[in-house]
């Protein structure tokens, strides 16, 4: 494939290559979550060339892969700030008080749904259930830790610790 | 292994593994749906067709569910009824209720739907969300916010058209149906999209706003644009024709047409269509309205006193393979009438040693069951679009062409080859079939081990047809045939591909063929509804048109001959007149005509009767169509099947050079070869002539000279840059570049507007001040 900025690293090729591996040979396209994960990691979110060098990459119609891309909510189609907070607002999350927490966010960060903050630091985006719901309130960081029981006083200290520890 | 359940309270039977819906279809019981297409791949995501099966806690959809035996199915139960309704109520929350405006309105399965099944008020008093229209291209209107997101558009992209074009993006209340970012629609059977939608969402673009479908009249057609026959249905609004859609034919085109045949009839009010007979006075530069009487009885003098002063074998008659079979009966009569044998439909050939074969050899049905098609130059996205949809469902297939290695076939069944390297590598491939191996070129080894023994057809395609080693081809085919007992079959026949020959439009001994005529110093043409583009030859064709004394065309158009013609008589287009295809198949269809032609043209037949007449020859003093039938020989003439391998003559021919066999797949040292692939929509006079099919991609590529990405750097050339292309016999043509990939190396797919010879074309880039100007 010719070298263009939506080219992927070869570090990430060889990832995407590790995950199409798993699957029978021939089945290219069930790669496609695991590649447009590794896509999203490299570039920081998936622009459409990216998502386009993807499905070209694992041989399936860019809009086979445009679809994916926008049926899941980690996938991220504008590009987002250095933490991207995720919170859960489904029933079981609400009825523990994740409609403050998302209030307390939204106050302490200066911005709205789906918005970053003007430093590129934060970005908040509203999640479905991640499955753990006896820890709710839950926010998921850049997609990957997972913060149980944030409820609106914790909110402060919350960021805090995630500034400290670099969205650990 | 059949099982039995109840309908309704009827016991009904249905083979197990079939769904509730094809059951109750079966049983005459409909269920209503959206998503669900017999043709399409099951989704069960619209929910209209939830029905109530005892012993099912909920509803079950139909189009889903398989049947078991002994089950207990109710459509008209209230639970039935009540999941009906709340389905469609949900369907409705979204959907505008502007059916007044919507060109859906009144063949809207949706608004049946909801009049059949759906209440008559929404609870649903919040607003309505709104979805931009996307931009698919000149042939599909869009109104997304009416979109119920059935996907059967979708489906249909993957699973009919071969490409996905349009996806279901988003989820829940944010789906929507759309391109990758700003794409087209461009697959050529795109518009049956219009049919699939069950809404207004897709709705033809030319069609918008002309008509509504209680005012159209429905009128049966037949494709005239291919040798496939495809059954069309055409909507008319009084004279006129407002539309195409298909005819359902589960033997020849199932429910889809192609895109030429949807759309090409807008060029039955081209600018340049003929609506009154037209000469051109000694005097004059220009045509001028004539009557018919005075047109008429200028083309009998004419002809008399030519065929007087030159003899009537310089006179040559041309005819377009899409004319129906009446009139080429007829034209070749008024030929032979005047005493002159020089009359042939095969435009698009160079080279007519080696025989003939007409049509595919076997029928549609059986191409669907062969054990494998071996195809030599043929595009068939691009000759046959419900042929490429034959291809895609069959695995087992070898191609070899110069054009479209993704179209024909998966790597290792097809082999991407410049024309003149066929012969060898087919002769490659009889020889692995028949020593079980040991050639050079793995894939013609391995295809020929597949081959051989096996239930085998070859058609050629318009690239080999049209290319001066056609000979040589039809040879090794030939020994194909004997060997294992191929049938032989050419695809590119024209609308009248299976009929045209048998008619007698084709020179007898003494006559000449269309080479010939193009290169016999003939000194008048008459010309039968075709223009110069319909060739293969067309520099040399205008030329020949040129130096002649009298051309005379009788066709629907003028534009093409507007500046040689010195007569031009208006003639029906194909959905004007009444008339007879016979397929390639040899499947013969006869159809009335749909529309009436425009101003004072005339039905081709009665035009060539009266011609006939004004001649003073035989058997032209009938009055009705009817009576032209009974006038052709033979029986059989409307069932016989294609010629196949049996009708071949054996003549011998020169041109097999091909001993040595060396498949180098370098570009060639001696030059650019022509590809031949016609392109889509410049197939004929009408989709030349039709606006919506001109602005497709593929419209627009037409007018390209598309050449492989390397040879095109090899001349320091980039996709736009204008190309001077010449040949060694003195023609020369220029053309903006563009690289295709899925060209062979060392061809040139263009209109060959201005090139004499098909080989050892020169390309020169041209410098950038001309290609300012040009």
């Amino acid at each position: 494939m010719p070298e263009t900025p939506a080219h992927l690293s070869a570090e990430s090729l060889a990832a995407i290559d590790r995950e199409i591996a798993k699957y029978p040979k021939g089945k290219k396209a069930s790669a496609v979550m695991s590649a447009l994960r590794i896509a999203q990691k490299e570039k920081g979110w998936l622009a459409a060339e990216t998502i386009a060098f993807v499905a070209e990459y694992l041989q399936i119609p860019a809009i086979r892969a445009m679809e994916v891309a926008t049926f899941y909510n980690m996938y991220d189609l504008k590009p987002v700030g250095k933490r991207k907070l995720c919170l859960c607002t489904n029933i079981p999350c609400a009825l523990m008080g994740a409609e403050e927490t998302a209030a307390a966010l939204q106050k302490n960060l200066g911005i709205k749904w789906g918005e970053t903050t003007p430093d590129g630091e934060w970005t908040l985006k509203e999640g479905e259930c991640f499955g753990a719901c006896a820890g709710a309130p839950v926010v998921i960081v850049n997609n990957e830790k997972m913060h149980e029981n944030i409820t609106a006083e914790k909110i402060p200290a919350f960021l805090q610790s995630l500034k400290a520890n670099n969205g650990e | 292994m059949e099982i039995s359940l109840e309908i309704n309270g009827k016991t009904a039977r249905a083979r197990e593994g079939r769904t509730i819906m094809e059951a109750a279809a079966a049983a005459g019981v409909h269920i209503p749906h959206f998503c669900w297409h017999k043709k399409l791949s099951i989704a069960a995501n619209c929910r209209m067709c939830l029905v109530e099966v005892a012993k099912s806690p909920k509803p079950l959809p139909a189009c889903a569910t398989p049947v078991v035996d002994g089950m207990v199915v109710r459509t008209d139960s209230p639970a039935a009824k009540k999941a009906q309704q709340g389905v469609m109520e949900f369907l409705l929350i979204n959907h505008p209720l502007d059916c007044p405006i919507c060109d859906q309105g009144g063949e809207c399965e949706l608004q049946d739907l909801a009049v059949g099944y759906g209440i008559s008020r929404s609870r649903y008093a919040e607003e309505k969300r709104v979805v931009f229209e996307k931009q698919l291209g000149p042939l599909i209107s869009t109104d997304m916010t009416r979109c119920i997101h059935c996907t059967r558009c979708v489906r249909f992209g993957r699973e009919v058209a071969g490409v996905m074009e349009l996806g279901l993006t988003g989820r829940g209340e944010h789906a929507e149906i759309m391109p990758f970012v700003e794409n087209t629609v461009d697959s050529e059977l795109s518009g049956n999209m219009i049919d699939v939608c069950p809404v207004g969402a897709l709705t033809s673009k030319p069609f918008r706003f002309s008509a509504r479908p209680w005012e159209l009249q429905t009128k049966p057609g037949i494709s005239a644009h291919d040798s496939w026959g495809s059954n069309l249905e055409l909507h008319c609004k009084g004279p006129t024709v407002m539309r195409v859609v298909p005819r359902e034919n589960e033997e020849i085109n199932e429910c889809w047409i192609s895109d030429r045949d949807r759309f090409s009839y807008l060029a039955l009010d081209a600018p340049d269509r003929g609506k009154s007979p037209m000469r051109r006075e000694e005097s004059s530069h220009r045509l001028s309205e004539s009557p018919w009487a005075t047109a008429l009885d200028s083309f009998a003098e004419t002809i008399r006193a030519l065929s007087g002063k030159y003899g009537a074998d310089k006179i040559g008659f041309l005819a377009s393979p899409n004319a129906t079979t009446e009139e080429l009966f007829l034209l070749q009569k008024i030929a032979r009438g005047v005493g002159c044998e020089n009359i042939d439909h095969r435009l698009r050939r160079r080279d007519f040693s080696g025989g003939e074969i007409n049509g595919y050899g076997i029928t549609v049905e059986q191409m669907r069951r062969r054990e494998h098609l071996l195809l030599v130059g043929a595009q068939p996205s691009a000759e046959l679009p419900l042929l490429a949809h034959l291809l895609r469902r069959r695995p087992r297939r070898l191609a070899l062409s110069s054009v479209g290695a993704a179209e024909c076939g998966a790597a290792g069944n097809h082999i991407l080859a410049r024309p003149s390297q066929w012969s060898g590598i087919l002769e490659s491939v009889l020889r692995a079939a028949q020593s079980g191996g040991g050639e050079k070129n793995e894939t013609a080894a391995a295809a020929g081990k597949k081959l051989a023994g096996k239930e085998t057809s070859i058609l050629f395609g318009g690239g080999a047809v049209q290319s001066p080693h056609y000979p040589a081809l039809l040879e090794i085919a030939r020994a194909m045939s004997r060997e294992f007992g191929a049938t032989l079959g050419v695809l590119c026949g024209g609308a009248n591909g299976g009929g045209a020959a048998k008619t007698g439009a084709m020179p007898r001994a003494g006559g000449m063929n269309t080479a010939e005529m193009l290169r016999g110093g003939l000194r008048a043409f008459v010309l039968f509804q075709c223009e110069p583009e319909d060739f293969a030859e067309r520099a040399l064709l205008s030329r020949a048109l040129g130096e002649a004394e009298y051309v005379a065309a009788i066709g629907a158009h003028s534009g093409g001959l507007r500046d040689c013609a010195r007569l031009f008589l208006p003639a029906a287009a194909a959905a004007e007149t009444e008339g007879t295809f016979i397929n390639g198949e040899g499947r013969a269809q006869t159809f009335a005509a749909a529309a009436r032609p425009p101003g004072l043209a005339r039905e081709g037949w009665k035009i060539l009767r009266v011609l006939g007449e004004k001649l003073g020859l035989d058997g032209f003093d009938f009055s009705t169509f009817a009576e032209i039938r009974p006038q052709f020989v033979g029986e059989d003439f409307y069932n016989g099947g294609g010629d196949g391998a049996a009708a071949v003559s054996k003549k011998k021919n020169g041109a097999d050079d091909s001993g040595g066999l060396e498949l180098d797949f370098a570009p060639a040292n001696n030059g650019l070869e022509l590809a031949f692939a016609p392109a889509i929509y410049d197939a004929d006079m009408l989709t030349r002539r039709s606006p919506a099919l001109q602005k497709t991609a593929s419209g627009k590529n037409a007018a390209l000279a598309q050449m492989h990405p390397e040879d095109l750097r090899a001349l320091g050339a980039e996709d736009g840059d204008w190309i001077r292309f010449s040949d060694s016999e003195g023609g020369a043509m220029e053309a903006a570049a563009k690289a295709n990939p899925a060209l062979a190396r060392g061809v040139l797919l263009a209109r060959c507007g201005g090139l004499f010879g098909a080989e050892n074309i020169t390309a020169e880039k041209m410098q950038m001040d001309k290609a300012a100007s040009g």
